[in-house]
């Protein structure tokens, strides 16, 4: 391969590889490197507000949103999941907050639809040029570049609730827009597109409408999730020390294999005196070690300028594999907790 | 035959004929001649009757009682409850009401000849004396003959081994006593009752008291009533125990105790008892009298009328009143600003804690909120927003009017106390109010009884409606300690930490919080949290004392 070959194939893979923005943090880190948030979060179905999700096509494209509710929640969590942003991510019910209370969620969110998906074509890429010269010099390179833009709509505000008390702590609001394909994204291999793009540049193929409207469903439903992920990984901080109060644990990292011990360093940090702290291993009904009005510091021992904290100091004998280890904190009275999961003979993995 | 029927209708039949009393005879019978004779209880003489009591002079004379309880059968169907009812009555009417002599007539005593020779052993009462006389078992009515009978324990289903209304009549009729009344729990008993509205005018008591009596209270009319109640007791049996020992006034007489018992009992079953009267009566009531803690009834001067349901020396403040429903009931009400209905709990002593290690005494009378605060009543107290400190004031789910208000630290329910010129409770009132039945002198496990019933107390996402758990009402008539929310108290008056930052959080709560939330927690539970505290399971109730 001659020197202009290999700068193509760059090119290429370049263009094949460009990481969608919405899953980056502000600082351009991927957000699956970034830490899971000590939560075990609930994703209510989503609230459809009395709108339809799949809104009318857009101009002569007629692409329609192709995720029934119940699968935009299941996509939801999954790709949550697999951007590591909690402990655990899992879908409840349509009775939310019962349901996660009664599966130890330490968050629930609840997903509203603020207008209805509208999914268009709008033209070609600035990948464009790029796209026409892999084709003709490659002829299958044409198909990997992000050749063709679309809007896709959709609105969704992310309700954060906290399941003991029900009660709404914050709100998130998040949408998809612009969104470029591949030809694979349009195309089956098997198809028309294949053949004419013998003769035409991918970007002037006809394309299947089903699986372009897949594509751009999976990929605005993908965006949502990240715009969630991003919030629990760098937004939720300032809204739980108002709210939920914080937990900084310097050991263990979350989702890190520490052996048949885990032992618990770190502090609970609250704007109102933390009124009592219990630790559960696992499904445990009986705490591991509990604090009480009794056993925490006083209120003004806690008190440490314009915040109350309580320092957390202990070991935790630990059982085979995966291990979920909840702290239950009552701050003035109110109900908060958060999930960490260590592993123990066994390799860690995404949660 | 197989039912618990009532005797003295046809008492009242032949009494209503003509066929009165006859002359008292001379000669009683002799008991036990048979060997089965009469159990007396502790505190009878060789006669089986004590002799009235000369040391003191009760303005009421001597009290005696014939409790007869016939539940194991020989040849007729077994009954359930006759036993415990007479048992209960006899603690109340010794401890309350200070009975001189009770003596119990129970199951193998009570044959046909053991029963008329407990009666004939009254004749030795004189004019200073009353006498009850509470019948529990069978018992039949002859529609032909018009005559009704008790079942003794060994009869079977010849008239011959029956106790007939006659022979009752006739002996009841000789008996000397002041005021005689007669009560039966038992079928088909009130057909042929008779009686008019009841008024009462002044000085009533005074006047009934002077005039010689015979009445007659039955638990139904010609019908069926049921065994089995309430409690261990036969519905009619409950709510006549219940309401002498529920009594706060000094005397009450038989028609106003009747008064008490009709509604309940007609509303709790199928059954309507019925009042009447037997010769020879002269227009007289049977008058039931309180006993002061030594021994002495509370009444050394005979009050006009029943007036009121607060105990005698005892008043309200000024910020509440004492009401009365259609069926007489006392009730209770604060006044504004807070303006609620209360409910009276009475002084006593009870095992706080229900460990029986301690004793403690509620030395005077207090009204306690039926319910817990609303949120509608607490709008009233802080009807600005929004509101620091309240986290849950108008969230959704939490802004209903009737919802128990929650999410309101000590102080401020301290506060919202002292605007309503209320208090908040001491655990001990607290648990005293939610748990002491006064009348079995043991402390409940649950407001209600001793068994937990999930379906009646749901776990919730948010706080119910206050009241909204119909079994959760006490002994006392308190409604929801044991469903709805936990409830804010203070520490007794004892613990040194009173004034700290320490309160205690009781009772049982539907709303669910943490992993340890217990919706069947007993009321004895207990949880110490400091006085910030602004769960979303908290609420509380507020207390007013009666001052001499």
């Amino acid at each position: 391969m001659n020197a202009t070959g290999r700068a193509l194939l760059v090119l290429s893979l370049c263009a094949c590889r460009s990481t969608d923005p919405a899953f980056l943090d502000t600082e351009g880190r991927p957000l699956e490197e970034l830490a899971p948030v000590l939560y075990t979060v609930a994703i209510a179905p989503i609230d459809l507000a009395g709108l339809q999700l799949a809104g009318p096509g857009g101009g002569e494209s007629s692409l329609q949103f192709s995720m029934r509710p119940d699968e935009l929640q299941q996509d939801l969590v999954g790709v949550l999941a697999r951007l590591n942003s909690a402990s655990a991510v899992i879908a409840v019910g349509t009775d939310d907050v019962a349901e996660a209370r009664a599966r130890r969620a330490d968050l629930l969110v609840r997903p509203r639809l603020r207008s209805p998906a509208s999914l268009s074509s709008s033209g070609i890429s600035s990948n464009g040029f790029l796209t026409a010269v892999l084709w003709i010099t490659t002829w299958v390179g044409g198909f990997f570049v992000k050749d063709s833009s679309y809007t896709a709509n959709l609105a969704v505000e992310f309700d954060i609730v906290n399941p003991y008390e029900g009660v709404k702590i914050d709100s998130v609001p998040a949408s998809s827009a612009d969104v470029d394909l591949r030809f694979f994204d349009r195309n089956r291999f098997v198809s028309w597109g294949t053949l004419l793009s013998l003769v035409v540049p991918p970007f002037w193929t006809v394309d299947q409408k089903q699986r372009t409207s897949e594509s751009l469903s999976r990929i605005a439903s993908a965006r949502l999730a990240a715009r969630l992920a991003r919030y629990l990984k760098e937004d939720l901080g300032t809204t739980e020390r108002d709210f939920l109060g914080e937990v900084r644990l310097l050991a263990p990292k979350n989702g890190a294999q520490v052996g048949g011990v885990a032992s618990l360093n770190g502090k609970v940090i609250a704007r109102e005196a933390i009124t009592s702290l219990a630790v559960y291993l696992n499904d445990s009904a009986a705490p591991a070690f509990e604090m009480n009005v009794t056993t925490l510091p006083s209120v003004a021992e806690q008190r440490v300028g314009n915040v109350y904290q309580v320092f957390l100091e202990r070991d935790l004998p630990l059982g085979p594999g995966r291990n979920f280890v909840a702290l239950e904190i009552g701050i003035s009275g109110r109900l908060t907790s958060r999930t960490l999961v260590v592993y123990n003979g066994e390799e860690a993995s995404s949660p | 035959m197989s039912t618990r029927a009532d005797w003295f209708a046809g008492t009242l039949l032949l009494a209503s004929l003509g066929l009165g009393a006859q002359e008292p005879r001379a000669a009683p019978q002799d008991a036990g001649k048979d060997g089965r004779g009469v159990k007396v209880t502790p505190g009878d003489d060789k006669s089986g009757v004590q002799a009235p009591q000369e040391k003191k002079d009760p303005p009421f004379g001597n009290y005696h009682a014939l409790l007869i309880a016939i539940a194991k059968y020989e040849h007729q169907p077994r009954l359930k409850t006759p036993t415990s009812d007479v048992a209960q009555l006899e603690q109340v009417l010794r401890k309350q009401y200070g009975f001189t002599t009770i003596d119990r007539l129970l199951d193998a005593q009570a044959t046909r000849v053991g029963i008329l020779t407990a009666l004939e052993r009254y004749k030795k009462l004189s004019k200073n004396d009353n006498l009850l006389i509470y019948y529990a078992g069978h018992g039949t009515f002859d529609e032909k003959s018009g005559e009704g009978y008790w079942i003794p324990v060994d009869a079977r289903d010849s008239k011959w081994d029956w106790v007939s209304n006659s022979q009752i009549r006739q002996v009841i009729g000789q008996i000397p006593a002041k005021h005689t009344l007669l009560v039966a729990d038992s079928c088909f008993s009130g057909g042929l009752t008779r009686g008019a509205p009841f008024q009462k005018p002044d000085r009533y008591v005074e006047e009934v008291s002077k005039k010689d009596s015979c009445q007659v209270i039955a638990s139904g009319g010609l019908e069926e009533v049921g065994d089995v109640g309430r409690d261990g007791l036969s519905a009619f049996a409950y709510y006549f125990v219940k309401s002498l020992a529920s009594e706060t006034q000094p005397v009450i007489t038989t028609r106003e105790l009747f008064d008490s018992v009709v509604r309940r009992v007609a509303n709790d079953s199928r059954q309507v008892p019925q009042i009447g009267t037997i010769p020879p009566d002269l227009g007289g009531e049977f008058i039931f009298a309180r006993v002061g803690k030594e021994g002495l009834p509370e009444a050394t001067a005979v009050p006009a009328v029943r007036v009121s349901g607060i105990p005698l020396g005892w008043s309200l403040p000024a910020n509440a009143e004492e009401r009365r429903r259609p069926n007489g009931d006392f009730y209770y009400m604060s006044l504004e600003p807070d303006a609620t209905e209360m409910v009276l709990v009475q002084p006593g002593s009870f095992p706080f804690g229900g460990t029986g290690r301690e004793t403690i005494a509620i030395d005077r009378p207090f009204l306690v909120d039926k319910f817990e605060v609303t949120v509608e009543r607490f709008a009233k107290f802080f009807p600005s927003e929004p509101q620091a400190g309240l986290p849950y004031w108008n969230q959704e789910g939490y802004r209903e009017p009737q919802q128990a208000m929650v999410g309101v630290s000590l102080v401020t329910a301290q506060a919202f106390a002292q605007w309503a010129g209320k208090q908040l409770p001491d655990e001990v009132l607290w648990e005293y109010a939610a748990g002491w039945d006064a009348l079995k002198q043991e402390l409940r496990p649950f407001p209600w009884g001793p068994v937990f019933v999930a379906a009646d107390t749901p776990a919730a996402l948010f706080p119910p409606k206050v009241g909204s758990c119909a079994r959760d009402i006490s002994w006392w008539g308190v409604g929801g300690m044991g469903s709805g929310v936990q409830e804010w108290c203070l520490l007794p008056p004892g613990d040194a930490r009173r004034l700290g930052s320490i309160g205690v959080m009781r009772g049982a709560s539907q709303v669910g919080s943490g992993r340890r939330f217990r919706i069947d927690a007993p009321l004895t539970t207990r949880v110490e949290c400091n006085v910030e505290t602004r769960a979303n399971n908290l609420g509380f109730r507020c207390v007013v004392p009666l001052h001499r």
